[in-house]
């Protein structure tokens, strides 16, 4: 729980400072860019945060690799 | 948005930095132990070559950096696409070495804090570093690169007196085997892995000497290797280097001259954290400028917050622990041959085509 406070503060930072004047110059791609990755990160950071297993981009490289080379 | 611009000895002592980051934290190279000096020489022959293309790619297009050329030598679609899985690479490298760093500060240095804490200010500082841009980058790298060479080589002179030739002894006990595929390993992490560069070596004053910078930043960052591993089997011999992820640490632990210098294994944590922060802030850098060339975006500095903090949200479900850690070395190797090997030769052989038929 103490690493969800933690990262979400950490977040609200970099929205307040970083997103909001995103928006506030009119960089709609940017920001919505910016808004899903950050929504993916946290939502990352809150599944972890609960120890709950999150799928990992190194087990499926390790699943084509292993295809690949047998 | 002002052009960066950094010099070339601000590059070579990036590659450096880059070079020396994890691989002195946290080593892989457990299989060929005491002769882990004879893999790093063949994997320089190993990466030799490889340096050359991508210089050459450097060379030949100037002022483009490596998504550009994609775009440029493969076609807009196809171009993109690449960009796509390079964008994604760094980005998982970068996850790798900070993970690399958490575990390597958890085991050495502060076992009772948990990981998210480290990662949280690792990931902090690269986010920093990057706001303030390359320029800002390269100038606190060259700044620092004094410091690491000098405790570097101060801790290699230190443990002299508890080195031990013998344990250079006996060379190539299992045969070719394991060297070579150290070697292979060695010639991927950390040499292949300068790829990276190509994202930002437009940004270099002296375009036209790209193969020559990279061949400087390979050998000087080849010989720091060569003096660490060295240390390391002079002082823990081959059992203690079979056994042991942070060799680097330990052998400097062992250090104690009349009882007066001793503890100094705190001050190579602090130089392997700062190598590893400024490889973690390239990879980041590499990244951002890939999503900024994928989507259009002018300036890079837009998107590297939130690429940080997803690299940081990465680097927590990469492995359940540090032996896993290890174990997927072995998959590494083969997973980044395509991003350090294929598509460079392929962007080498198309982008003298293309430039041909161009003329």
């Amino acid at each position: 729980m103490a690493m969800i406070v933690i990262y979400l503060l950490l977040y609200l930072y970099i929205i307040y400072y970083d997103l909001v004047p995103v928006k506030r110059n009119k960089y709609n791609g940017v920001f919505v860019f910016n808004l899903i990755t950050m929504s993916i990160a946290f939502v990352l950071v809150v599944l972890v945060g609960f120890d709950v297993m999150v799928p990992n981009p190194s087990d499926f490289i390790e699943r084509i690799v292993k295809f690949i080379i047998g | 948005m002002r052009k960066e611009q950094i010099s070339e000895s601000q590059v070579y002592i990036l590659i450096i930095t880059f070079m020396i980051g994890t691989t002195t934290a946290i080593s892989p190279f457990i299989e060929s132990r005491q002769n882990t000096w004879i893999s790093l020489l063949l994997a320089l022959v190993f990466a030799t070559p490889i340096v050359i293309i991508y210089g050459s790619i450097a060379n030949r297009h100037p002022n483009k950096d490596i998504f550009q050329i994609f775009e440029y030598v493969f076609g807009k679609i196809i171009g993109k696409i690449i960009g796509v899985f390079y964008t994604f690479y760094f980005l998982h490298l970068g996850a790798i070495c900070i993970r690399n760093m958490s575990e390597f500060i958890h085991i050495a240095s502060f076992p009772e804090t948990p990981q998210y804490f480290t990662v949280l200010f690792i990931g902090i500082l690269a986010i920093y570093i990057l706001k303030a841009g390359l320029e800002v980058m390269a100038r606190v790298n060259k700044f620092m690169f004094p410091f690491l060479i000098f405790v570097i080589g101060l801790t290699i002179v230190f443990v002299f007196p508890r080195a031990h030739i013998t344990h250079f002894l006996p060379i190539l006990e299992d045969g070719w085997e394991p060297v070579l595929k150290t070697g292979h390993l060695m010639s991927t992490f950390p040499f292949g892995e300068t790829v990276a560069f190509l994202a930002f070596f437009n940004a270099v004053n002296e375009k036209k000497k790209a193969s020559k910078i990279y061949l400087k930043g390979i050998y000087l960052g080849a010989l720091i290797l060569f003096g660490v591993i060295v240390r390391n089997i002079l002082v823990l011999g081959p059992a203690n280097l079979a056994s042991n992820i942070l060799p680097s640490f330990e052998a400097v632990s062992l250090i104690n001259i009349g009882n007066f210098i001793r503890g100094t294994e705190i001050i190579i944590a602090i130089v392997i954290t700062i190598a590893g922060f400024i490889k973690v802030s390239v990879c980041l850098l590499a990244s951002s400028i890939g999503i900024s060339r994928l989507f259009g975006f002018d300036d890079y500095k837009w998107v590297c917050a939130p690429l940080g903090l997803l690299m940081m949200s990465l680097s927590f479900i990469l492995y359940n622990n540090a032996m896993r850690m290890l174990e997927w070395v072995n998959i590494y190797k083969f997973y980044v041959i395509p991003f350090q090997l294929i598509i460079p030769i392929f962007v080498l052989i198309f982008g003298g085509l293309r430039r041909r038929t161009a003329n």
